[in-house]
This record gives C-alpha cells, structure tokens and sequence, in this order.
C-alpha cells in the first residue's frame, strides 16, 4: 500500500499547527474503541458490495476502464499506480475489495491519500453503500476540493479542432473537451487534452511506437486558449465546439474521474486507444448511461465519437471558431488585387501603414488591409520568417494605425459557416459498379464489374461538405474486378495508404501540394500480360485555385515498383500529373487528369494515363459517379468506362 | 539516366519535405511573441502524428500549478487570471484592443469585472489609447496591465 501511494501527496503546504493538533487527539481518541471497530465495520462493507455485487457494476467498470476481450477482463489502463490490488487491472472484484481496504485502513494518513488518490471511487462507494461518515477515516479531499472552487466548473464543451488540408499530422482531427465555469469567458474555460507524451522525433520510429502502443497517453489541463492558440492560430484548424448537455453534478462527476487520471497513463495506441476514445472514459464516468465507450471496434475516428455522443443527445448544436488562416482568406476575399498588392506592400515593409493611410482610400478598405497586415506579420512571426525585432516593430506600426481607425459602421467579419464535420459522408465507403474496358490486341475487349471498399476516410470527389478542401486521405482502400471475358477476378489495386493535399497558392500564401500512395497495384508488361506490383509513388507540386476552371495542379512525381514479374523484379521512374478539380455544384464535382511516366531502371517503359472522372452526391451519404480513363504503356492502349455507386457507412 | 532518377527522387521527396510545419511548442512567456514555433519534421512523422495531435508537451495538470509568472504589476496584483491571461495573450490582446472589439478584448474586460453596460466604452477607450497602452517593443504584461488600468482609471 505505501509503495503505491508514497508518491502522492496532496497535501497543501500551510496547514496550520492547530490542524496537527486536532488530528492528533481525534487519533488519540479513536485509538482505543475505533480501533477495534473500524475491522468490522470494514467486513460489514466488504460483504454488502459482495452482496450487491459491486464489483461488476458498470460504474465500476467504467471508473477503472475495464473492458471484456477475448482473454478475459482487462482494464485499458497500464499505470500500475492506478490499482491497488496487485492484480487490480484483471480483478474487478479484488480491485475494489483492494480499494475499500485502503479507505479503511487504520493510519489515517493512508487512508487520507487514498481518498484523494480516487476521490471518484469513494465517492461512487460512499453513495453505494452508505457509509457511516463517522467510521470512515476520512472523508474527504480538500486538495480536490479547492481545485474545484477554483475551476468552478458549471458546463462543459466538446471541442473539436478539424483537420488542415495540408497538413496530415491534423488529417483525422481530434477532440478534447472544455470545462467551463459560470463567470468567465470560453478562453478562460480549462480545457482536458488526453495525448501521447515523450513521442520520438523519427518519424518511422514514431509510427512503429504508436501503432504498437509503446506511448504513454496522459490526461492534461491547459487553459483553452492556449489550445486555441495551437489549433486555430498556429497548426491553422477551424475549431468546432459543440456544448455539451450535462448537468453540473454531471461535470462534477467527470471532473472527480479526471482527478484519479492524473499523473495515470495508458498506452496510446493511434488507431483505436486514441485521444477521442480515451476522452469518452470521461463523459462516461459523468453520465453512465451513454456507454460511449462500448460501441467502437478496430479504429476510432474522431467525428464518429461526436456523432456517437450527437446519437445519445449529449451534443446537438454547434460553434464555428475559424481559424487564423480562414480570417485571413476571408479578408482577402474582400480585397481586389491592387488593395490585395497594398497589403502585401505593408506586409514586406515596403510600405508604411502611417502611409497607407494617406493613400486615397475608404476607410473600410483601410480597416480590412490593416486588420489583415496584424495578422499575416503574427503567422510570419511564428514560421520564423521574421525576426522579433521585426515582428514586434511592424505588428506595432499595423496596431498603432489600426486603432487611430476607430470601429466603423458595421464593422465585423461575417465568416460563413461550413458545414459541420459531422454532417458529412461517413469515413467507410463500398462502391459497387460496372464497366467497359476496350483492352489491347492481346485481350478480348470485355464487360466487368466491380467492388472497391475504403475504411476511412475522403478522397477528392468525395463531397466536401463537412470536410476540408483539396484533401484526400484513403486507408487501406481495395478495388475487386471480374472481367467477364476472361471469366476471371482480378485485384486491381489495394492502396495502403493514399494522401493528396492540394492547397492553392496565392499572393500571401505559398503552400506546397504534395501526394504519398502506397500500395498494390497492376502493372503493363510487354506483350499485354499484368502482373501485381507493391508500389509507392510520391510528388510534390503547386496548386492554383481558378474561378473558372477549379483547382488546378501539377506535380512531380516519383516511383518504385517492386514484383516478381517485372525485369529485374523492379521499376523505376519519374513523372507527373497535371489535374483539374472543379465543383461544379455543392454536390457535383469532376476530375481530369494527364499522367506521363518514364519508367528508366529495371522494367523500362513508358506511360501515359488520363482519367475524367466525375461524381455526384445524391444524399450525404450516397453517390453516384461515370468514370472514363484511358492508358498508353509498354506501346499498347487500353480504354475503359465505368459508373459506379458508392454508399458510405 | 540514373542521375536524372536521383535528382527526380531527391526533388520529389523535398518538395514533400517542404510541405511540412513541425508540431506547435508549447507556448507560456512574457513580453511579446508568445507564440513560437519549432521546425520542421518528417513525413511520416506528421502522417502518425494524426491521432496524438501535436500536444506533444507533457504538461500535466497546469492548473493546479500556475504558469510561471516574471512579477506582478501594482494594479491587480492579486488578480492571477488576468496576469495569467495578459503574460500569454499579449499578441491577439493588441490586435483585438487595435480594432476595437474581439474576443480577446471581451475576456481581458471579464477578468477586469467591468460591467456589461461600460464593455463598449472600455472598448473604445482602450483603442483610443492604443499608443499609451503598447508604447515601446520590450514592454511586459506588467506595463500592459498597468497602462491599461491607467487609462481606464481602474485597478
């Protein structure tokens, strides 16, 4: 018991001698009877939660996040510190036999640390059982009885930081949950981030340890806005917060469960053990009856956790924080290009924002460029691509002729809302759909049909209602042919991993477009045979957003293609692609595409593809498309037609 | 033709290399630019970073705790959320107290207590004052608190 509980203490630095004093005749006092007293009183409770079988109440569970698996019981936490009984993390039962004991036991002192080791667990028993507050030790935590007068905590929020079309770190979003208290504003509010802690800065290290689980995850507060801060002003999120509908007792409740998580790890596990799925540990323990944490398998994606806490009618509104970047895109929208050029001026220092002012503009005008020049300086400021001297001396320039504008007439940024992330298509997808394909003089032309299935997540057809633009993230995405003709099945391709990121370049923004797939795919020999390839291509390139024509790209691209039939047992090349994406409609978009490769080590050839591709979301979560692409390789031409629809799940 | 592979795989991977801003550190600091950022990372790297999200600090429970504070100003001495708040904010507070409104300016009048009926004409205040509240490049949240109580008369 003292080996688990040496390390905490919670005890605060200036308790007065008088404290000592009484603690220490009250201990006097109960020597002699409650000594003897407190054993029996202990096995009178210890055989009632037997009787109510306490052990294997679903609040217990869910305080010590056991989970039934195929081997049996076992709790997802890992911290050997958040069990008393030696086998606690198997053992429901003598886990809280272990727990009671350690309220119970006769050193005082002990027993104090252990009610405020878990506050959460005493008190769930203490409403069980009833106790006899004058038997019980001690009764209450003063350490977490002050933390509480200090959060003062009165709603809490669901908050959910969306993902950054360029980048993938951000791709699936995450989600963690603010406790509001009743006086102060949201950025004051206290905001409880479950994350991996001490993560290497290899990236294939990185992968390996959080696949496999070898992170620690640890529960955090921070005031929120520092996470605003991270999110909306630095990694360039939009922010989605969806109040949540609990009462105070019911924060209460999470915030004593938040309590026994401190300094208490799991191991975080990327896919399924991540910071949304652990995060549900916490709105279970406030209101029992959601079960949240039962109803995921495999992998847990941020947006099914706010629909799953959307479907049991915790959450149902929703507030749009836009990020920095989204202001400013929203400014520049405003600006026509010599206003657009000023700004830019004042922005390089070209321009003095005094001088600005002198310029024969409107007022609004001169709001907007200078209200954009304060924040463009702030992001070049924190990319490093401006010293602190600089920075300061240029944001306080902008500041100082901003204020001497005063507040115009209707002044405010009207920012439209987008839809919100949980109203989009769901993250699986099976396609299912017909086709021609007019093969080469080797092959009989021949009808086929197809099946693709994609567990997560968007590509870029897909409608973007509530998902970021220009983005494409696929896992694991198959596609199964059967050529009639042939009378044969063929994989066409199994992609393990397919990331697009096209963000359009324009006066103030440079981002680079870039694209990683890997993969199973078929690959032309001579003489028209196809033989299964592992491949992996990756490109980066430049995106320009046209009013007219879309979002145009092109990238440079390279790729490796290993398998026993090629020459050698491998291919080798470089090429491109040149695209054209365009909404045409909020729920009908296409697709063209021109791909040159040059095959020049081990299987040589040359290619050249071309894809139009269009598709049209008949609901949110169904669509149909038309798909017609064509292929030049190893000297010979294959055309193929298909539609297909697509239902997501 | 192998050169030409090798500078094509070399140009293609930096290109992706470039795409790419390293995870946010986590901020806390007085005085001015509280918001800093480290470099840059690799690939896959950010690809896995999808789930954890870049907290990648390991600061467990701030709150009991309290960010570490440089000095306290005269005025609102004993006000540890708005010292708290100013020392990490002082960027997006400037901004908001220069246009005249945000959600920034709203929290520092919230911590100040200034009922709700005088928000509009602190507000106006303090924008009108703009140059007195931020008037050198190395003042701290101290200076900022106090000139802005100055300005006010509150405090």
């Amino acid at each position: 018991m003292t080996r688990v509980f040496g390390r905490y203490g919670f005890a605060r630095g200036s308790v007065s001698p008088f404290f000592f004093l009484v603690l220490a005749l009250l201990s006097l006092l109960s020597e002699g009877n409650g000594g003897a007293q407190e054993p029996a009183y202990l096995d009178s409770l210890l055989a009632r939660s037997e009787r109510l079988r306490l052990h294997d109440d679903p609040y217990w569970w869910i305080l010590l996040h056991y989970k039934q698996s195929l081997f049996g019981v076992r709790s997802l936490v890992d911290d050997p510190d958040f069990f008393l009984a030696e086998d606690g993390k198997h053992n429901p039962r003598g886990e809280l036999e272990a727990t009671l004991r350690g309220f119970f036991q006769p050193d005082r002192e002990e027993a104090g640390k252990c009610v405020c080791r878990f506050i959460a667990r005493f008190t769930w028993l203490q409403e069980q059982l009833g106790f006899d507050m004058s038997k019980v030790p001690v009764s209450e935590c003063p350490a977490f009885n002050e933390t509480v007068e200090e959060i003062n905590p009165a709603s809490a929020t669901l908050i959910f930081p969306t993902s950054y079309v360029n980048s993938p770190a951000s791709m699936f979003g995450h989600t963690l949950i603010s406790i509001e208290t009743s006086t102060k504003s949201k950025l004051m509010s206290h905001a409880i981030n479950y994350s991996a802690t001490g993560v290497d800065r290899n990236g294939f290290l990185f992968a390996f340890k959080g696949i496999f689980g070898f992170y620690e995850g640890y529960f955090s507060i921070l005031p929120y806005y520092k996470k605003v801060a991270e999110y909306g002003d630095i990694s360039n999120r939009d922010i989605w917060e969806y109040p949540l509908h609990l009462t105070e007792e019911e924060v209460l409740r999470m915030l004593r469960h938040l309590w026994e998580l401190q300094e208490i790890y799991s191991h975080y596990y990327f896919f399924d053990e991540n910071c949304s799925y652990t995060l549900l540990f916490l709105l279970d323990s406030a209101r029992p009856s959601l079960h949240l944490t039962d109803g995921f398998r495999l992998w847990v994606m941020p947006v099914d956790t706010i629909r799953a806490q959307e479907k049991k009618g915790i959450i149902d509104q929703a507030e749009y924080r836009p990020s920095k970047a989204t202001r400013m895109e929203y400014i520049i929208s405003l600006l026509d290009t010599d206003e657009q050029r000023l700004a830019l001026a004042v922005i390089r220092g070209e321009l003095e924002p005094a001088d600005l002012l002198e310029k024969d503009l409107d007022l609004e005008t001169e709001v907007r460029i200078l209200d954009l020049v304060m924040e463009y300086v702030q992001v070049q400021y924190t990319k490093e691509e401006l010293t602190k001297e600089e920075y300061v001396e240029r944001f306080l320039e902008a500041s100082k002729a901003r204020s001497s504008l005063g507040r115009p007439e209707g002044y405010g940024y009207d920012i439209p809302t987008p839809s919100r992330p949980d109203q989009g298509h769901k993250p699986n997808r099976l396609s299912i759909g017909v086709g021609y394909r007019a093969w080469d003089d080797f092959h009989e032309d021949s009808l086929y049909q197809e099946i693709r299935f994609r567990p997560t997540y968007h590509d870029l057809l897909d409608s973007d209602k509530g998902y970021g633009r220009g983005a494409q993230i696929e896992f694991f995405s198959g596609t199964l042919r059967y050529y009639n003709s042939a009378d044969r099945v063929e994989l066409e391709r199994l992609d393990l991993l397919n990331i697009v990121s096209l963000a359009p370049r324009n006066r103030f923004f440079k981002p680079v477009s870039w694209k990683v797939n890997t993969g199973l795919r078929q690959a032309d020999l001579q003489g028209g045979d196809r033989t299964l390839v592992y491949s992996l291509n990756v490109g980066g390139g430049l995106s320009y957003d046209n009013r007219i024509l879309g979002l145009c790209y092109g990238m440079f691209e390279t790729e490796i293609d290993l398998g026993g039939g090629l020459s050698n047992a491998h291919s080798i090349g470089f090429g491109g692609t040149l695209g054209i994406l365009k909404k045409i409609t909020e729920a009908w978009k296409f697709h063209l595409l021109f791909r040159p490769f040059y095959f020049v080590l081990g299987e040589q050839y040359e290619s050249l593809e071309w894809a139009f591709l269009q598709q049209y979301a008949i609901f949110t979560n169904m669509a149909f498309s038309l798909e017609l692409a064509g292929k030049e390789a190893q000297g010979l031409y294959q055309t193929e037609a298909g539609a297909l629809v697509h239902l997501y799940f | 033709m192998k050169k030409v592979l090798l500078i094509g795989l070399v140009m293609s991977f930096m290109t992706v290399g470039l795409a790419y801003a390293g995870p946010p550190k986590d901020n806390c600091g007085c005085g001015w630019g509280t918001m800093l950022f480290e470099g840059k990372s690799g690939l896959v790297h950010q690809v896995l970073a999808a789930t954890t999200n870049g907290s990648f600090g390991n600061q467990t429970f701030g709150i009991s705790s309290g960010s570490a504070m440089c000095e306290k100003p005269a005025s609102f001495a004993s006000n540890e959320p708005l010292n708290r708040f100013v020392a990490d904010n002082m960027d997006n507070l400037a901004r908001d107290i220069a246009m005249g409104q945000g959600e920034y300016l709203d929290t520092l009048a919230a911590l100040m207590e200034v009922p709700m009926e005088e928000r509009n004409e602190f507000s106006v205040t303090l924008q009108a004052n703009f140059p007195d509240i931020f008037p050198a490049d190395s003042i701290t949240h101290v200076d900022v608190i106090e000139n802005i109580a100055r300005v006010t008369q509150r405090g």
